[in-house]
């Protein structure tokens, strides 16, 4: 069942010199109990994506487009529909666990403030409440935890403690905004582990986003590759990234260091995504392409779709070939 | 540090018993002057950070910057020019109107003194003769604090545990109330100590035009008769002051921000 | 949305503040061309009030007080920002010092500005008013002495924070001096603060002095200094224009320093700037 239908959703934000578009014409569905992965490196628009989704973009934003939420269309909410969405079916949890918590309200505060005014209960039942979900995402001794102030945890910790808070009012979809990045590499095994487990506990349906593949390899099962506010590719993760069509996808993958390498140097993309506002026609990745013709820039690309669902935005399709041999048969 | 601050040269008298006389006076128009302040600075100053930008801001804004560049001792003038001779509204000066007797001392603030032995009128009294110089005092300590309110809460709100406050669905109003507001009383109460102090030490301009009878005329007489145990008196007796702001700022805080109870 | 340009000609309190300190500033120079009276000339018994001749009145002497507002800011203007300037001077010297070079150096500096800063200041300006005896030079040098702690502070506080960056331990590497890390190496990355600070500080410093001259330590009648002219006018305060107009002169200079100061803030400093333009 489609829990979240995206279409051709577009943010365009004012900036000194007019408008820019942050996000083009984006179209994506999560289905219940289901991972989404969105990829992309830092200003492709993956957090505004989130943000649009639970309404907090800044007031001067223009949205366009459609999300519909449960059959509901989400941009039509005035703010207080809005404010009985977020936090309640619609939860997020931010990429640095550090200073996303307040640092001078307890624990307890921060865990039931709005279990209290999304669901209808005491602050007592909420308190209860509250302490399961610590224990459910592996907090030790969660009543003094409660009593606790955020200075007392440490990343990894704090982290735990943002999904305990999001999942409080059970929502539907969870939105995480890099939510391991900022963590070492350990800790953020526990989360992904963590989350994997929730999603299958509760039915909860997640949207991930990150840069890095290796995490979403591991952990989605569909996902959409953004670069510079529009779609570049997107499909199941096991086939887009063993066979990856787009030229960005690829160069993504090929940057992930390899343990078993022979070569000394990390390869990556050279030159820099687009300045906001200066999205060219055609292909937005052709200047930094290697693969790149004339025909990705002169006008606007149509996306190629695959049998199992895969699509891709390639006017020049170079890894075309390998591919079928690999997949289509 | 002692209770001989030596003899004053004009008074004869040992500084430490004149400024426990002229203390009070000080204290009572600062006090009141702080009060007016930390209400009207709390108040716009959170009123133009919620307008931000549109005309309500625009105007707290300037009107604010006006009270900063204002002259107190000309602002006084005016003060006492507007509402004491022409419109009659406040008494001129000292503390009482000629002939009443001043309260039986406790504190030696009259109004204070006033209403605790229930002589309400006194206190009454006591309060008008107040009224003109702890106003002229609080013109810049509200301009201080409504600028120094509206950037604390400007800036906080730009923190990401605003943004997770509202993430979670919670209605604006309370988390402006519970989650801005509460780290912006901590930078404000920091101000507002400093402030008090200041009122306390620098009245000198304001006790000279009103002719009230506080450590600032004291400072005054001191400085012109160049009275030097005088002069150190109040140094010393105003540095004790903004010490002990410090240390109430300290615990102030500690009620505010119970995290740094914990540590 | 309004524009928002880094440019201090684009503010529009900026512009402002630079009009009417131009307009004082020019003033000042051309006093002698524009005033429409001599500032001195007495004609006993003419104590008026404003009207068509003397559109600020006359004062008590018959003097015109628009001619003598006029005159004033040859007085109070230069007299203000050449204060500022030598407690910024003196400040950033003790500062930069106490805080390039630390140790035992940094703490009896230090000490000595706590020392200065535990004094209430105009308690201490007019200790040291009175002490040198009551003219308008000695009222500078009170207020210059009561001023430069805050820049003092400020200025060791930027040094000791960047003189561990590396762009300067690779000049010193490269055999900088002492005064060269100083002056060429550190000083673009202070000044910008320090400049901020003086612009702000610029009026309270004019407040200072012309409460000083008020109160009868500073500059004495029958000077054109702001202060010294509202002072004169307490005396008579039924003839409300001998003091009105010096102390609005007074507020229109300290409000043009304080929207530079503002300005030069949002500039300077973009960090503030920004979250409080949003």
């Amino acid at each position: 069942m489609t829990l979240l239908e995206v279409q051709d959703l577009t943010v365009r934000l004012q900036t000194k010199n007019g408008f820019a578009t942050a996000i083009d014409r984006l179209s994506f569905s999560v289905n219940e109990g289901e991972i989404l992965g969105i990829a992309g490196e830092s200003g492709s628009g993956k957090t505004m994506t989130a943000l649009t989704l639970l309404g907090l973009l800044p007031p001067h934003a223009k949205v366009s487009g459609s999300i519909k939420f449960n059959g509901q269309e989400l941009l039509a909410l005035n703010s207080q529909e809005w404010q009985k969405i977020r936090g309640s079916k619609i939860a997020m949890i931010f990429q640095d666990p550090m200073t996303s918590l307040h640092p001078m309200l307890s624990i307890k505060v921060q865990m039931t403030e709005h279990m209290t005014t999304h669901l209808g209960i005491t602050y007592k039942e909420a308190l209860l409440a509250a302490e399961e979900l610590l224990g459910d995402v592996r907090i030790p001794d969660p009543k003094k935890a409660l009593n606790s102030y955020a200075g007392q945890f440490s990343g990894g910790m704090r982290q735990r403690i943002c999904i305990a808070m999001a999942l409080a009012c059970n929502p539907q979809l969870l939105l995480a905004d890099e939510p391991s990045t900022a963590l070492d590499v350990t800790v953020q095994a526990g989360i992904l582990t963590l989350l994997d487990r929730l999603r299958e506990e509760r039915k909860l349906s997640i949207i991930f986003i990150t840069h890095d593949l290796g995490v979403l390899s591991s952990i989605t099962k569909k996902l959409l590759v953004l670069y510079a506010g529009r779609e570049t590719e997107s499909g199941m993760t096991s086939t887009t990234l063993q066979s990856p069509r787009h030229p960005y996808t690829k160069g993504l993958l090929d940057s992930l260091p390899q343990p078993d390498a022979s070569e000394r140097l990390l390869k990556s993309i050279p030159g820099f995504p687009p300045e906001l506002g200066k999205q060219p026609i055609g292909c937005a990745f052709a200047e930094r392409c290697t693969y790149a013709q004339t025909a990705c820039s002169d006008h606007e690309l149509i996306p190629t779709v695959l049998a199992d669902g895969h699509k891709f935005i390639c006017a020049v399709d170079p890894f075309g070939a390998i591919s079928q041999e690999g997949e289509g048969s | 540090m002692h209770g001989d601050l030596g003899v004053s040269q004009q008074s004869r008298r040992p500084v430490s018993q004149d400024l426990a006389e002229y203390f009070p006076a000080t204290l009572e128009l600062a006090t009141i002057a702080i009060i007016f302040s930390i209400i009207f600075g709390l108040l716009f100053g959170i009123i133009a950070a919620m307008t931000r930008n549109r005309w309500p801001d625009q105007i707290i804004r300037l009107v604010t910057l006006t009270g900063v560049s204002v002259p107190t001792f000309w602002l006084s003038l005016v003060f006492f020019y507007l509402f004491y001779f022409k419109l009659s509204w406040f008494p001129s000066n000292g503390r009482l109107d000629p002939g009443s007797d001043t309260p039986a001392t406790i504190t030696g603030m009259y109004t204070f003194d006033a209403l605790f032995h229930g002589q309400f009128l006194l206190a009454w009294q006591a309060f008008r003769h107040l009224m003109l110089p702890a106003i002229v005092l609080a013109v810049y300590t509200i301009a201080v604090l409504t600028r120094f309110t509206r950037a604390s809460i400007l800036e906080i709100l730009h923190n990401d545990y605003v943004r997770s406050a509202r993430a979670k669905g919670l209605p604006e109003s309370l988390v402006i109330r519970r989650h801005v507001l509460r780290p912006a009383l901590l930078s404000i109460v920091t101000v507002a100590g400093v402030a008090f102090g200041n009122l306390l030490a620098g009245s000198v301009l304001v006790e000279n035009v009103f002719s009230w009878p506080g450590i600032g005329q004291y400072a005054y007489r001191s400085s012109i008769g160049l009275d030097l145990p005088g002069i150190m008196g109040v140094s010393i007796v105003v540095a004790g002051i903004f010490i002990t702001m410090n240390l109430l700022v300290d615990i102030a805080y500690r009620f505010i921000d119970p995290s740094l109870r914990q540590s | 949305m309004r524009a928002n340009s880094n440019s201090p000609l684009r503010q529009p309190l900026a512009l402002f503040g630079i009009a009417i300190l131009s307009i004082w500033i020019l003033l000042a120079i051309f006093a002698p061309l524009l005033s429409p009276a001599d500032p001195i000339a007495q004609n006993y018994g003419q104590l008026l009030a404003p009207n068509s001749h003397n559109w600020f009145g006359t004062d008590s002497v018959g003097r015109d007080v628009l001619s003598r507002v006029i005159y004033g800011a040859r007085i109070t203007l230069p007299l203000s920002m050449m204060l500022v300037v030598l407690a910024m001077l003196v400040g950033t010297a003790i500062g930069a010092i106490a805080g390039y070079f630390g140790g035992w150096i940094d703490a009896a500096l230090m000490r000595f500005t706590d020392v200065v800063l535990a004094f209430p200041g105009i308690i201490l300006a007019m200790a040291v008013a009175a002490a040198l005896g009551a003219e308008l030079r000695n009222a500078v040098f009170a207020v210059v002495l009561v001023a430069w702690p805050t820049y003092a502070r400020l200025v060791r506080g930027l040094i000791i924070s960047q003189k561990n960056a590396d762009y300067v331990t690779s000049s010193r590497l490269l055999g900088a001096s002492t005064s060269r890390t100083l002056m060429v190496d550190l000083r673009p990355n202070i000044s910008g603060p320090v400049f901020v600070l003086a612009a702000l500080e610029a009026g309270n410093g004019m407040l200072l002095l012309s409460g000083l001259s008020f109160l009868g330590l500073g500059a004495r009648p029958p000077s054109a200094e702001w202060g010294a002219m509202v002072s004169a006018g307490a005396n008579n305060f039924d003839k409300w224009w001998l003091a009105v107009f010096p102390g609005l002169a007074i507020l229109t200079a300290v409000l043009a320093f304080n929207f530079l100061g503002d300005a030069l803030r949002d500039i300077l400093d973009p960090r503030t700037a920004k979250a409080l333009r949003e």
